[in-house]
């Protein structure tokens, strides 16, 4: 089975510094994968680069099979960390998760009632249907969260790249995403996210990526998470944790 | 009785009005409303040179207002690119690149008019009514190119009212979407430019910022949805820019600018005090 995503000796340089070195990793296909590493070890530069959000300096990306281009980035839905907006704007939750059906509406074309219909049902899904008229920066932290999950789903993508989707939210609110994540793995999507809880990996994520600015190593989950491969990933900084 | 001519006039400024209100949600929620500031006060030196321009080639003894535009529009993109310039290849942050290029623009600009006044041709005059505007004065041709540039921006911005949102809500989004970030930007920036050289004539360059700025922190102040915001901001800008030309015209050596910004910032005022949820009564109420 063709990965979802399949990135291939990936450079990404800003400036002089080179923050993505011959990055080479896949994603399996209908699984839920977490990219995990420390701070600094490119990880949300790697999915930006994925959807071309950074300029690449070389390698190769393949989404679905496909070279990543502006036609293969239409199958992915992409969730920037929640602190990458500011919350405090003239939208409701509803018309956040309308943003994720623009595509789908065309440009240049106005926003019609139907749409806003079909966003109610994914802000239902993600548990939000009675907030759908509060302003956004009324919203915690959890459920704007949620709103830009519902927004995502709106998207109606078969991979989603997720940044940091479980950061600065509730216990609750966390066991609600992971319900989400899991539903879409049963509708046969595939979804990565970047995560920094390492507590969790385990029982979150299906298979796991540590990343630091190449892959330290990829694949199930309980393979993953050795001691050692975290020590290569984090270098001294874990040595607590692991002991 | 207000004659046919007042009238006309109001309907112009009205229309203005309302482009800069719309213009204006948008520059508020993109966090670039100074840059207008900037790139008004950058189009002094292009006025100055598009009226030597036009006095060398013959046309109107100098005060032919498409030159004069032209001439205004081209400096204020220069201004613009030079922010961003600046911004971009040195340590200096936005607001100090603002500052630097709004006054030295500006101040080139009055160099330049200081010029034209000793060149003794007598039509200084003309060009002085682009500092802090001159309805009463507007020719029936000047206020019928206010008023095609100020549909034709109203036009723009309904049609892309979608893409601007998401660009001022989320740009990271916008591009992962595939739209572009730059062209939508300069998009944005081409229909504040509008706005700019339409109210050069009516409004004048020192306070047009005024109207893009004021009747979009008016609406803000008054609802958190933007649908509502786009009905406020252009409704404030429309009656503020009408009536303050309206006053000017009735009280002579009024300037019409000095005067919309007056009834603007009166809206603003006034909606500080009584507006709901983020007025000063209500949060002086909250518990």
């Amino acid at each position: 089975m063709t990965p979802a995503l399949c990135v291939t000796n990936l450079c990404v340089d800003y400036g002089t510094k080179r923050v993505l070195d011959n990055a080479s990793l896949e994603a399996a296909s209908g699984r839920i994968t977490a990219i995990i590493g420390p701070n600094g070890a490119g990880k949300s530069t790697l999915i930006k680069a994925v959807m071309g959000l950074v300029p690449i300096s070389s390698g190769d990306i393949q989404l679905l099979g496909h070279k990543a281009d502006r036609r293969s980035r239409k199958q992915v839905a992409y969730m920037p960390q929640r602190t990458a907006v500011d919350w405090d704007f003239p939208a409701s939750a509803l018309d956040v998760v309308a943003m994720g059906l623009y595509a789908d509406i065309g440009w240049g074309r106005p926003v019609r009632r139907r749409h806003l219909t079909e966003a109610l049902t994914y802000l239902e899904k993600v548990g939000l249907a009675d907030l759908a008229k509060r302003p956004i920066g009324q919203l915690s932290g959890g459920q704007q969260q949620r709103v830009f999950l519902a927004r995502a789903l709106a998207q109606k993508a078969d991979l989603y790249l997720m940044d940091e989707p479980f950061a600065g939210v509730d216990a609750a609110t966390e066991a609600s995403i992971l319900d989400i994540l899991k539903g879409m793995k049963a509708t046969g999507r595939t979804v990565i996210c970047v995560h920094h809880d390492l507590q969790t990996v385990t029982d979150y994520f299906d298979d796991a990526i540590a990343f630091n600015i190449r892959t330290i190593a990829s694949g199930p989950v309980k393979e993953v998470m050795t001691p050692e491969h975290l020590q290569r990933a984090y270098g001294g900084r874990l040595l607590m944790v692991a002991s | 009785m207000i004659s046919y001519n007042t009238l006309i006039v109001l309907l112009g400024t009205g229309v203005l009005g309302i482009a800069a209100g719309l213009t204006g949600v948008f520059l508020l929620l993109r966090k670039r409303s100074l840059l207008s500031d900037a790139v008004s006060h950058a189009t002094l030196p292009g006025i100055a040179l598009g009226f030597l321009a036009a006095l060398a080639l013959g046309l109107d003894d100098g005060r032919h207002l498409p030159t004069l535009l032209i001439g205004a529009a081209c400096s204020g993109i220069i201004g613009a690119g030079a922010v961003q310039w600046l911004k971009d290849h040195s340590r200096l942050s936005e607001d100090t690149a603002i500052g630097v290029i709004l006054s030295s623009f500006f101040g080139l600009g009055i160099v330049l008019l200081s010029y034209i006044q000793t060149l003794g041709t007598g039509s200084r005059a003309g060009l002085d009514s682009f500092l802090l505007g001159q309805t009463a004065a507007l020719t029936r041709e000047e206020i019928s190119v206010t008023a095609v540039m100020a549909l034709t921006v109203i036009a723009a911005i309904l049609i892309l009212r979608k893409e601007l949102t998401l660009l001022c809500f989320d740009p990271i989004f916008t591009a992962a979407r595939g739209l572009s970030l730059r062209w939508l930007d300069m998009l944005l920036m081409a229909l504040m430019l509008a706005v700019v050289c339409t109210g050069l004539k009516t409004v004048g360059l020192i306070l047009v910022i005024a109207l893009l700025i004021i009747p979009a922190a008016t609406a803000r102040l008054w609802t958190d949805r933007l649908s509502l915001m786009l009905i406020l901001a252009p409704l404030t800008g429309g009656i503020s820019a009408a009536s303050g030309a309206l006053i000017s015209a009735y009280i002579a050596h009024m300037p019409a600018g000095a005067m919309i910004v007056l009834i603007a910032a009166l809206f603003l005022a006034i909606s500080f005090i009584i507006a709901p949820a983020h007025g000063l009564i209500h949060w002086r109420r909250r518990p």
